[in-house]
């Protein structure tokens, strides 16, 4: 996509951290933006914030109607294919069209792996995992009917590339979104698709992913607990605001970018997982169809 | 675990293809082995011709992977190795999958993993020497490919449990180990997945015979060859267990577009 501007997006958890930044980051390449997100008040809120700030990059006027046109809130549980089904007949219904799908909601809570319970799995499944596939199957469709195409956008981790203690339900949901985003880019390049896929995968951002459990529905308490998830992956490095994620994530959609990482000088961890796979793979030789264990026992029968 | 003799291992998805493999590997080296399975007619063939027991299981209920460990240990009074391999592998292109496609295979290959690691993580380490868990990835655990949309996120996913599990047991100093197997192609019945689909959860994923199709011309093994691969795993406490290690050049691919990515602009700072 080589222009951000006068295209209509939807953001996912859009009212607050990554989301939000992402949603400025698209107003301030001339985005039509729709934000969505479970929190009514916290939604409310950054719609009014949104409409009055500068809508484009060096602006310095302030217009409510503008405002008004370009920015829409929406509630929705990305948790359940139904409220994402009524988040894109309420975008095409408002804005006649979408162009861009910023799969971003996302809770990240912490607790050992022997300590969680179903009911912790069903939630952060339900929406880190589930929220995407619910996402990508209810826009994907649209998408490919527009004539040039679209962009999807899947917010990541850097915890989609290396596990960590105590974030295991956290990587298990961001691995899980980065094989469903590999398959997707590589899909729709084969089929000659204009339609993209990025996946963000952010570092220390300042959000408020450490009061993941605020949206906590209930039935599903369990083991995992609040906590600075961005401190857990990424220690002792910089950390940055949630517009520089959305701009990281903005430049990703202009330039195609499959992975769009916040903090590419981050790349130790990474590199120390894959190098352990490497060594997985040198470990033994080939063992093929012929070989036998105990092969000296074999000789001597 | 430096010995698999004289040990207690479950093995789901047992009954035949590369849980059958691991349960031969696991026989041959002297462990007492419980197959479990879905499919009632393979279970009872295998475990009688194997010489293992078998315990129907549907892994995508933890009732049932509860009762099966409870089967095992009021038979075997303990349990050593757990092999959570029960997996199907259909594809289709995302665009045609339905959300009861969705449901399916994540019931199936990753709610069977938690369900197995939830059920049996406690009993292992009550083991005064530990135990081991395996969890059956595959080589799409690292690299991912068309058609194989689901399957792929859930052995992404699978990975991400396994590898997570493997470092919070160490920091605890725990007993037990965690093994990722990683099959490459081995001569299974996964290209007939959708006998056990369950009713209601119809949608765009289609069985295929990889072996015939897509992956024809590649060096295909036994399921025991991919047993005895991660038998010995188990048995030297690697992380990961390759049963195609001459296919690192694919794996080898994708790191580089991940590190193409990285390395495409530089770093962003806040303005």
């Amino acid at each position: 996509m080589t222009s951000i501007a006068g295209k209509v997006a939807v953001v996912t958890g859009g009212a607050s951290g990554i989301g939000r930044g992402i949603a400025e980051a698209l107003l301030e390449r001339g985005a039509t933006v729709v934000i969505a997100d479970i929190q009514q008040d916290a939604l409310d809120a950054a719609v009014d914030a949104l409409r009055l700030a500068p809508l484009a990059q060096g602006a310095t006027n302030r217009s409510l109607s503008e405002g008004e046109a370009r920015v829409e809130g929406r509630v929705v549980d990305v948790s359940k294919a139904e409220s994402v089904e009524a988040l894109k007949d309420f975008v095409l219904e408002r804005f006649g069209r979408v162009d861009i799908v910023c799969l971003n909601a996302g809770v990240g809570p912490s607790g050992l792996i022997k300590d969680l319970t179903l009911g912790d799995w069903e939630w952060i499944l339900g929406v880190n995992l589930w929220g995407v596939i619910h996402g990508v199957h209810a826009f994907l469709p649209v998408l490919e009917a527009n004539p040039d195409g679209g962009h999807i956008e899947i917010t990541g981790s850097n915890a989609g590339f290396i596990a960590q203690p105590t974030i295991g339900s956290y990587s298990v949901t961001k691995f899980g979104v980065l094989g469903l985003a590999e398959v997707l880019s590589d899909e729709l390049a084969e089929s000659g698709s204009k339609v993209r896929v990025t996946y963000l995968a952010p570092g220390m951002v300042r959000t408020n992913i450490g009061t993941s459990s605020r949206n906590r529905p209930s039935g599903l308490e369990g083991a995992l607990h609040d906590a600075d998830i961005s401190k857990v992956i990424n220690q002792d490095v910089r950390w940055i605001n949630p517009i520089t994620a959305g701009r990281i994530v903005a430049r990703a959609i202009e330039h195609d970018d499959l992975y769009a990482p916040t903090h590419p000088d981050i790349v130790g961890p990474i590199r120390e997982r894959h190098a352990r796979i490497v060594a997985a793979h040198e470990k033994y030789p080939i063992m093929s169809d012929e070989d036998r264990p105990h092969q000296d026992e074999e000789h001597s029968e | 675990m430096t010995e698999i003799a004289g040990k207690v291992a479950v093995v789901t998805g047992g009954a035949s293809g590369i849980g059958r493999g691991i349960a031969e590997a696991l026989i041959e080296e002297g462990a007492t082995v419980v197959i479990a399975d879905i499919e009632q007619g393979a279970l009872d063939r295998t475990a009688a011709e194997i010489g293992a027991t078998g315990v129907l299981v549907d892994v995508t209920k933890i009732e049932s992977v509860e009762a099966l460990r409870d089967a095992v240990l009021a038979q075997f009074g303990r349990v050593d190795i757990v092999v959570n391999n029960a997996g199907v592998g259909p594809f289709a292109r995302m665009k045609d999958l339905t959300l009861k496609d969705w449901e399916w295979v994540l019931s199936v290959n990753l709610w069977g993993v938690i369900h197995g690691v939830t059920a049996f993580l406690p009993a292992l380490e009550a083991n005064p020497d530990g135990g081991h868990i395996l969890n059956t990835g595959s080589v799409a655990s690292f690299n991912a490919a068309p058609n194989g949309g689901i399957y792929n996120a859930s052995k992404y996913a699978v990975a991400a449990i396994t590898e997570t599990l493997a470092l919070e047991l160490e920091e605890d100093g725990s007993k037990v180990h965690v093994t990722l197997l990683a099959p490459g192609t081995v001569s299974t019945n996964i290209g007939t997945s959708s006998r056990n689909r369950p009713a209601g959860l119809e949608g765009g994923l289609e069985d295929v015979d990889i072996e015939q199709g897509f992956a024809k011309d590649m060096r295909f093994i036994r399921p025991l060859t991919a047993g005895r691969i991660a038998v010995r795993a188990i048995k030297h406490d690697d992380l990961y267990a390759a049963t195609h290690p001459d296919w690192w050049p694919i794996v080898e691919a994708r790191q580089a577009k991940v590190k193409e990515g990285w390395l495409k602009y530089p770093v962003l700072e806040d303005s």
